[in-house]
């Protein structure tokens, strides 16, 4: 059974303000660029579990996304339009679920399996990769829970 | 020869064996091809050699009462018609374009492409061409920049031809190119000034034994000839049709009131910003418009593959990119100094602008030496850009409830003035969506930029006709099909219950397709050439 979360605030598109253009390049650039980063031997030993994305996000988030807050925004406004996946255990299972390894080459694997099927979400006008959709979700739902 | 009819006050009594009605595009392609033969022929031309507002151009005004649309952005009154606007863009209608695709309500032509193929060869002639039209993967190989690796089961690219300038414009003018052809020609009589009036019928209504052609200042001629082609462009045709169709209580090929239905326009919008951290360099020497090899434009966008248009009941639809100028750069700065003075104004803020290239003057140095040295065009992609628009052109669905018809008010001549009721739907909305949503995920997945889709492809409450404006292509209103239930001309462009009636241009289009009308409107205007001469 999948345990929904609370909102961390009221996540209205309306009040949460729109993502801008610069804010949202550099933050979906920094999202591609970090795990193509990674996966190229760019970065260290990690965390391969994948029931702790959450706790990976926690310890290398910023090193991997340049602008967390307009990921975070994203992630509220997709959860907005899906709040059927309002849950960091469910969310984790969706984004990093099948295949071995670690985090990154699996995210990276998910993305590229998203875009060549089409798997796409448009959340505030910004076409994403449904995997980049939900990462952004998570990162919203882990600040929640460390708030 | 070329006379106006104003200079024969007695009026005139014409003999002809082809009158054809409108010297634009398709008038004077078949006077063209008529030139010379044994036939005797009579181009008529309500207007003049030049643009006449008050004497010739008003009588194209109307009413809109559906999308608002313009009656005059797409329609010129004088010799050489819409073609003395034209901006030489060319391409031909798609394969799929003439197939009966059940996902879209009245599609389908009683020809295809196969059976035009030949006509748009001599056509490129026509529109100035001659050997240098370039098939397209001629075309792609000769720019030497090589696309980027988009799923080719979803899209592929598309290329426009720009048609070559003329020592008088900057693009192809048929006044310019055929005038003196016509003008020398022995057996091609043109009457300028030589407004339609009326046609005299036979008593079954099924031949057409003289029309009747009138100046503004009262002088009238009238032809006999044993055929005849209107020649007046997509809502004149059908005007005037529906205007004999009423006076002889029928006939003209309205008798399953098809005249005037399925008015289409072809439709364009901004889809999407484009946006990349690294620049759209490799993007920008590819889907832009391009000098080529051999000195003639041609402007490479994207279309979808007919395999999803069917597998996901799509109409036809292309898209292009309009590169932007990050306005805080020097570039921009330089450009607009550039495009200013070109225009003959001082750049406003010009300080600021000089300021800004100060700041940027390596960059500025380097890009306008490298562009300068090219034969690139400097227009629109010619400085390196970090987003783009992502405009997309859409085929509108044949609907008969779009429609043009008669107004009650009467214009200068007494002919009741023209009424439009232009209508557009959802299909072309899913359609444009599907498009700008596959260019952006395709150009996200092999990392040129990622996209940022307007309101109207995400909300549906977000009204249609604040997003696409129609492109003055003007289609559709005398249809083409073997059914006289379901159009107005046959395979042959001969109207339904009429032995001498003819219809040439892009009236006669039974879809529209995405690509720009003109190259087709010469083709069938040849391959009607060729069944009037026979």
């Amino acid at each position: 059974m999948v345990e929904h979360e609370p909102a961390l605030q009221d996540p209205h598109p309306e009040t949460l303000g729109s993502v801008g253009r610069r804010d949202s390049i550099l933050a979906l650039v920094g999202l591609c660029a970090g795990v193509l980063a990674y996966a190229s031997g760019g970065f260290g030993e990690i965390c391969s579990d994948s029931g702790v994305l959450g706790d990976w996000l926690r310890c290398h988030g910023a090193s991997f996304f340049p602008d967390v807050a307009a990921l975070r925004r994203l992630g509220a406004m997709y959860l907005v339009a899906h709040p059927e996946e309002r849950s960091r255990q469910l969310l984790s299972r969706l984004v990093i679920d099948g295949g071995d390894g670690a985090i990154p080459s699996r995210l990276l694997r998910a993305l590229a399996r998203d875009w060549s099927n089409h798997q796409v979400a448009v959340v505030d006008g910004w076409l994403l990769a449904r995997t980049e959709a939900r990462l952004c979700a998570v990162l919203y739902l882990e600040e929640g829970a460390r708030a | 020869m070329i006379e106006d009819l104003r200079d024969h006050p007695r009026g005139l009594a014409v003999q002809a064996d082809v009158c054809l009605i409108g010297a634009g595009a398709a008038g004077i392609t078949i006077a063209r091809e008529l030139a010379g033969t044994a036939l005797r022929v009579c181009l008529v031309e309500g207007g003049g050699l030049e643009y006449e507002f008050a004497e010739s151009q008003v009588l194209y005004a109307g009413t809109s009462v559906g999308i608002p649309m313009s009656l005059q952005a797409g329609r010129l009154r004088f010799f050489g018609g819409t073609t003395n606007h034209w901006s030489g863009r060319c391409a031909p209608l798609s394969e799929i374009d003439f197939r009966r695709r059940p996902w879209i309500p009245h599609s389908g032509w009683p020809l295809d492409r196969a059976e035009l193929d030949p006509y748009y060869e001599r056509a490129h002639e026509v529109a100035g061409f001659g050997a240098r039209w370039r098939s397209d993967a001629e075309t792609l190989a000769l720019l030497k920049a090589p696309p980027p690796s988009l799923n080719p089961d979803w899209l592929r690219p598309f290329i426009w031809h720009y048609a070559p300038a003329m020592k008088e414009a900057n693009t192809w003018r048929w006044a310019n190119a055929y005038g003196t052809l016509l003008r020398e020609a022995n057996n091609v009589r043109t009457l300028l000034h030589a407004n339609f009036a009326e046609f005299s019928v036979s008593r079954d209504r099924g031949r057409v034994r003289s029309v009747t052609v009138r100046a503004l200042n009262g002088v009238a001629a009238t032809i006999e000839a044993e055929k005849y082609v209107l020649c007046c462009g997509g809502i004149e045709n059908a005007r005037l049709l529906l205007l004999e169709s009423q006076r002889n209580s029928g006939g003209f090929g309205n008798d399953h009131d098809r005249v005037g239905r399925y008015f289409m326009q072809h439709l364009r919008g901004r889809a999407g910003l484009i946006v990349s951290a690294g620049g759209m360099s490799r993007v920008q020497d590819l889907f832009n418009v391009l000098r080529g090899p051999d000195g003639l434009l041609v402007e490479v966008g994207l279309t979808l593959t007919p395999e999803i248009m069917e597998r996901e009941g799509l109409l036809n639809c292309s898209s292009i990119l309009q590169y932007q100028g990050d306005p805080e750069s020097g570039l921009t700065a330089a450009q607009d100094i550039w495009r200013a003075l070109q225009s003959g104004h001082w750049p406003p803020g010009m300080g600021e602008k000089v300021g800004l290239i100060a700041e940027d003057v390596g960059e500025v140095a380097r890009v306008l030496e490298h562009r300068l040295a090219s034969s690139r065009t400097l227009a629109g992609g010619g400085i390196p850009s970090k987003s783009a628009l992502l405009v997309v052109d859409l085929e509108p669905a044949p609907d008969p409830e779009s429609r043009i018809l008669l107004a009650d008010d009467r214009d200068a001549l007494g002919l009741r003035r023209v009424k439009t009721d232009w209508r557009y739907g959802e299909l072309e909305r899913r359609t444009a969506n599907r498009l700008a949503s596959l260019v952006g995920a395709e150009f996200a997945r092999v990392g040129i930029g990622r996209t940022r889709l307007e309101p109207w492809l995400r909300d549906e409450r977000v009204p249609i006709v604040d997003a696409l404006e129609g492109v003055p292509h003007y289609l559709g209103t005398t249809r083409m099909s073997d059914d006289p239930r379901e159009g107005v001309v046959d395979g042959n462009c001969a109207v339904h219950g009429m032995e001498n009636l003819f219809v040439a241009g892009s009236s006669v289009f039974a879809t529209a397709g995405q690509a720009n009308p003109t190259l087709t409107i010469v083709a069938l205007a040849l391959r009607l050439a060729d069944r009037l001469r026979a």
